[in-house]
């Protein structure tokens, strides 16, 4: 339950089984490497060419990939928007997959089905332009080669706009020439000019003055007709031959590219591998590798490399002074993970305590508050069991489910009390009538008719967090042997408030006020050692008094703390008020004959679906907001760096072992 | 019927406060979003999460918007009718969550429009751009929170 103590390990050993003891340590993944920079380093010349190879045939496959993934239908779900999911495939199906495709002509396969699509996608696109030039032309019934190579005269075939048409004609009959109309169109004319050759230099000037475009149809021979048909022909051919590539694509795609994703694992952890190698540090003929391993692993790391590796020579040693070793947490199966929300605000240095524990149950009675509605938590807490079992991720990333899971259990204690179900279903439904007995036995307070029993009970949650949070701080420099600060810096500050806390409340209740006295006393005290204390880094003694004077100020900056967990108050309402409209909403449609149940179906569903959705996301950043903000600020200091060892990390497919 | 009106002002003005400011706030994290996802369509599900949040001042001033209408019994039941200083009362009750919402909707949009810019760049910063828009959710919060307390002292 707390930080790992860390011991650092340093392996020699002769340069021809460096990769070897790498690629083991990477199998274990235990250990992080810590980059070392001698001055006598002698680097290895190969590593970055090896490097960028690995780059460049992971380049390769994403490509492909890419390619792949555009024509093969997976059936994926919406949860994969959100979360894609790995593949699961044990180390001997790895093989086997890969070796399948190498048998099978490798990425020969997938680059010929690529050329293939890319020349029938060409092919089809010139042909459509073929088809374009011919189309005005459909209805001639002669062979275009009867209107080429002539001796004397020269035919051209075009097009103009519409309104132009006379004019031109006009023009082109005065020379050598004649014009005849093939097709008019809203907008253009179609038409052949038939011209002497002496004069076709004129008539081209005509042409571009009045921006006729012009056709070459030298590729054609026969009857447009004849020409088009043959056009569809080759087309329908082209279409066929790429239904059979999408189909073989169908087909084998799957296994391809279910083998093109374990070879981009493959690679990837050999890019990890290599990149670790350069943070060695090597002589002429040994390398020394060092770096960070957890204390519970190290007989177990002791042990193998010494049975695979006669040669190398292994240090373990605590971390000295100067050190600053990264931070693994272990915590028990309620607490672990909560971990996800210390990892969000960042992982505590290595020399203070793992704030993870302490803040477990406050976060989850918070969360818990800001939903109050037992249906939604049980609804959450069955979610969160159903995607743990279905969700093909890593194991640590499932966290977020298991705390979702704890929250919901909580929210469904807290729904209890405060009588959410569903807002007020059993209340506005008759045909639920029969459950209000039970909703009200369970209603410890209700927030909506009575908003201060919750006010009183937030703020009271977080001036008891806000305390702990000095304790913990206590606690700290007590173990640190910093008595004086933890006395009063902490110590007196916690009297102080209690005091506070206490005269305030002698003052409010009547049965307490012979206490008035003694308390106010007693405030009075605390308040004169904070002053005597707090002012004591000053040098002169005027110092000394005005900045002790000035450190009660910060009796402010805890109240406007305790005050800021009134928004569980404001949260809780939210949830209870919203799915109560969705409730009147339904009721005011369920009037409707037959359609209204469908109707009411659908909103009932709809609407409390998206309440759960925002409010359990809500619930979830003011709980850690309160965490991070009020409750760290009193004793966490952070900048502890997370344990990352060199291990295997896939992109796209996971041990199956891990999910079983 | 004066102080009816007045109360209904108040509603309409929480709810269209709070709705502006979420919407604005809304679209400028939202554009943040389409313009990263256009490059990195994979970061769907954590950019979602950030465009959502400055919606929530939204359904603060509906939710301040939902309890005059039901306080004032205009939702079946037997409406009740205040005089025109209950319906100043209540109006006024209504502005911490309408003034609030509009404006730290909007703030809070522009800094989830820089938490789209974190998680640009490295996608597990997702939860600490989330927190950082969160901050500015407190003042929301607050001005709910009085509203509640304000509403839930008039007595009609």
């Amino acid at each position: 339950m707390a930080i790992l103590p860390m011991l650092r390990l340093s392996l020699v050993g002769h340069k021809d089984e460096e990769e070897d003891v790498l690629a083991l340590l990477q199998d274990l993944g235990v250990l992080e490497v810590e980059k070392v920079n001698l001055e006598t380093d002698s680097s290895v010349e190969w590593l970055p060419a090896k490097i960028s190879d690995i780059n460049r045939e992971l380049n390769r496959i994403k490509l492909n990939i890419t390619f792949l993934r555009d024509y093969i239908k997976t059936n994926g779900s919406i949860i994969d928007l959100f979360v894609p999911q790995k593949l699961p495939f044990s180390e001997e199906e790895r093989k086997r997959i890969v070796r399948e495709f190498e048998d099978n002509g490798g990425y020969g396969v997938i680059e010929s089905w690529q050329s293939s699509l890319e020349e029938i996608k060409n092919s089809v696109n010139t042909l459509s332009q073929d088809r374009e030039l011919l189309i005005p032309f459909e209805d001639l019934n002669f062979s275009i080669r009867d209107l080429k190579a002539f001796r004397y005269v020269d035919v051209f075939w075009g097009q103009i706009r519409k309104g132009d048409l006379e004019e031109f004609s006009e023009e082109i009959k005065s020379h050598l020439a004649d014009i005849s109309i093939v097709k008019e169109t809203p907008q253009y004319t179609f038409f052949i000019v038939i011209a002497h050759k002496e004069s076709s230099g004129e008539i081209r000037g005509v042409f571009s003055r009045y921006n006729v475009n012009i056709f070459n149809l030298e590729k054609f021979s026969g009857t447009p007709k004849e020409e088009l048909s043959a056009i569809d022909n080759r087309i329908n051919n082209l279409l066929r031959m790429r239904d059979r590539v999408l189909e073989e694509i169908g087909q084998k795609g799957e296994g391809i590219l279910n083998a093109l994703y374990i070879l981009y694992d493959n690679y990837q952890n050999d890019l990890i591998r290599y990149e670790h190698l350069s943070r060695a540090t090597h002589t002429e003929n040994m390398f020394l590798i060092t770096g960070w391993i957890r204390e519970k692993d190290s007989p177990v790391i002791k042990d193998t490399l010494e049975r695979r590796f006669k040669d190398l020579y292994i240090v373990m040693s605590p971390p000295g002074p100067d050190d600053d070793p990264p931070v693994a947490l272990e915590n028990n199966s309620f607490v672990y993970p909560f971990e996800v929300v210390t990892g969000i605000y960042g992982y505590p240095n290595s020399r203070e305590f793992d704030p993870t524990p302490f803040l477990a149950p406050f976060f989850a009675v918070f969360f818990a508050l800001c939903l109050t509605d037992a249906a939604y938590g049980i609804i959450l807490a069955i979610l969160s069991v159903y995607l743990y079992r279905n969700l093909i991720i890593e194991r640590q990333r499932k966290r977020l489910l298991q705390l979702l899971f704890i929250c919901g259990l909580f929210t469904i204690g807290a729904g209890a009390i405060t009588g959410g179900w569903f807002g007020n279903v059993s209340e506005a439904f008759r045909f639920l009538a029969f459950l209000e007995p039970f909703r009200k036995r369970l209603i410890l307070f209700d927030p909506l008719k009575d908003p201060i029993t919750f006010l009183a009970l937030s703020l009271t949650l977080g001036f008891i967090q806000i305390i702990f949070g000095l304790f913990i701080k206590m606690a700290l420099n007590i173990k640190r042997r910093q008595y004086r600060e933890a006395i009063f810096d902490q110590l007196f500050w916690i009297l102080f408030l209690l005091a506070i806390v206490i005269t305030a409340g002698t003052l409010a209740l009547e049965s307490l006020r012979y206490l008035n006295k003694p308390a106010m006393y007693f405030t009075l005290i605390m308040a004169i050692a904070l002053v005597a204390t707090q002012g004591r880094h000053q040098k002169s003694i005027f110092l000394k008094i005005t900045s002790g004077l000035g450190s009660l100020y910060s009796v402010i900056s805890y109240l406007s703390d305790v005050l800021s967990y009134s928004r569980l108050l404001a949260l809780g309402l939210a949830t209870g008020v919203i799915a109560t409209v969705v409730n009147e909403l339904v009721k005011t449609f369920s009037g409707i004959p037959v359609l209204g149940a469908i109707i009411g179906i659908v909103i009932f569903v709809g609407g409390h679906l998206f309440n759960l959705i925002i409010n359990a996301f809500g619930a979830f950043v003011h709980s850690s907001r309160l965490q991070f903000v009020e409750f760290f600020g009193k004793f966490f200091e952070g900048g502890g760096r997370e344990f990352n060892p060199l291990r295997k990390i896939r992109t796209y497919t996971i041990e199956k072992e891990v999910i079983e | 019927m004066l102080g009816t009106a007045l109360a209904i002002l108040g509603s309409a003005l929480a709810v269209f406060g709070g709705g502006i400011g979420s919407s604005i706030g809304v679209g400028i994290a939202g554009q943040a979003c389409a313009g990263l996802l256009s490059e990195q369509p994979e970061k769907f599900g954590n950019l979602l999460l950030l465009a959502a949040i400055p919606g929530t001042q939204g359904i603060y001033g509906f939710l301040a918007g939902f309890l005059v209408i039901s306080k004032l019994g205009l939702l079946g039941g037997s409406p009740v009718t205040p005089d025109l200083y209950q319906g100043l009362q209540i109006l006024f009750a209504c502005l911490p969550v309408a003034i609030s919402g509009l404006i730290s909707g909007i703030h809070q949009g522009k800094v989830s429009a820089a938490g789209v810019g974190m998680v640009a760049k490295r996608a597990e910063e997702a939860g600490r751009a989330l927190i950082l828009a969160v901050l500015v959710e407190t003042y929301a919060i607050l001005g709910l929170l009085a509203t509640i307390l304000l509403l839930n002292g008039i007595k009609i």
